[in-house]
């Protein structure tokens, strides 16, 4: 399946043809917009890769739809609670598949296939190690709501007040990475992931260069956001503990 | 010491022995992170056997009662034994992860290869 797969994402990436890009879809409980996703990877993906998803354990039907829909998939034996699971998972999977670019998407449906190719380009031509997608630098299609907002806001402030370099959307989980960034990763920074957020302050740590690019976002159609009551205390509690875990690690990582 | 209170500690300690030890023989508790309430469980028993040389202890660390040194005392020990547990919950939580994404990997390269194999 994943060699079918890879036929029908479209060859643009032609200047490196033998560059081996995977594109890592994560997936929990996204049985409405998992197929909407796959469905835009095949018609719209503007960069040859492997798909594979990522599912942390679904309880609903996604996996059986990922499966009938004959895309490849790497399912949790048990969920690991947030994305950084998935995120571990992934960074493992490109690593000892020698990828030469890992490509990450959300499994909802919210990021654009077509715009693949912007996230690839600065890697493909050796101009940064990591591409953040950033809905806040156009300022075009979603923009999430005012209260996740100004939680990106601050953080992104935070982050660029320790690293010296302007962050506009620290979340984004429309990302790719060079084989230098998925070494880094799967070897030296892979346990110590607990949040998105703190794999941009690592990076610069890990002397990696990151760069952000303008990208779309759709709204979310269907199924239910990271983001709720509780969440919204304890997203910025853990991003604030795994940012100083990481403040406290540099040294390690330089 | 009132009589009272040594009788509670001495039932309480002898409890907490018997029950660590049932705990070992169901095996619900592995040995080796059960040693140390045991060892809480004798030390509590042995106040109530040796109250006078905790007091002397107690005297000469300037706590005023004995009964105050069985309280610093658990309490170190468990602040001690929470930092022991925070160690190993790290150590377990990362070889978990390790686990579950090299499982689900392997699970993914059987699947593969099964479904290579079948088409062919």
């Amino acid at each position: 399946m994943l060699y079918k797969w890879r036929s029908i994402c479209r060859e643009i990436n032609q200047s490196e043809p033998s560059m081996r890009i995977i594109l890592i879809v994560s997936n929990y409980n996204e049985e409405k917009a998992i197929i909407n996703t796959l469905n835009d990877i095949r018609s719209n993906a503007s960069v040859s890769c492997d798909v594979l998803v990522v599912d942390n354990c679904s309880t609903d039907e996604s996996v059986k739809l990922i499966r009938d829909a004959g895309a490849d998939y790497i399912r949790h034996p048990v969920n690991t609670g947030g994305s950084a699971g998935v995120i571990k998972t992934a960074f493992t999977y490109a690593y000892y598949h020698n990828y030469d670019i890992y490509c990450h998407m959300d499994g909802d449906n919210q990021h654009m296939a077509a715009e693949l190719q912007k996230i690839v380009n600065p890697l493909v031509l050796g101009t940064a190690d990591v591409v953040t997608g950033s809905r806040f630098i156009a300022r075009e299609g979603f923009q999430s709501s005012r209260s996740r907002r100004l939680g990106i806001y601050i953080f992104s402030w935070l982050l660029s007040l320790f690293t010296g370099r302007r962050y506009t959307d620290i979340t984004s989980g429309f990302r790719a990475y060079n084989r230098r960034a998925i070494e880094f990763f799967a070897k030296r920074f892979k346990q110590e992931i607990e949040t998105v957020t703190q794999l941009e302050l690592a990076m610069h740590y890990g002397g990696l260069t990151g760069v952000e690019v303008a990208v779309t976002m759709r709204p979310r159609t269907s199924g239910k956001s990271e983001i709720n009551m509780i969440n919204a205390i304890k997203f910025p509690v853990f991003n604030i503990i795994s940012l100083l875990g990481t403040l406290i690690q540099m040294r390690k990582l330089r | 010491m009132p009589i009272f209170i040594r009788v509670l500690l001495a039932i309480f300690s002898v409890s907490f022995f018997v029950g660590f030890v049932l705990l070992v023989r169901n095996k619900s508790v592995k040995p080796i992170y059960s040693f140390l309430w045991l060892m809480v469980a004798l030390g509590m028993l042995s106040i109530v056997v040796f109250e006078k040389f905790y007091k002397s202890i107690a005297t000469l660390l300037g706590i005023t009662d004995a009964s105050f040194m069985v309280i610093v005392g658990l309490i170190s020990f468990l602040l001690v034994y929470v930092f022991y547990i925070s160690i190993k919950l790290s150590e377990m939580s990362d070889k978990i992860q390790e686990l579950i994404s090299f499982s689900s990997m392997l699970e993914h390269d059987i699947r593969v290869y099964r479904e290579k194999h079948e088409a062919d």
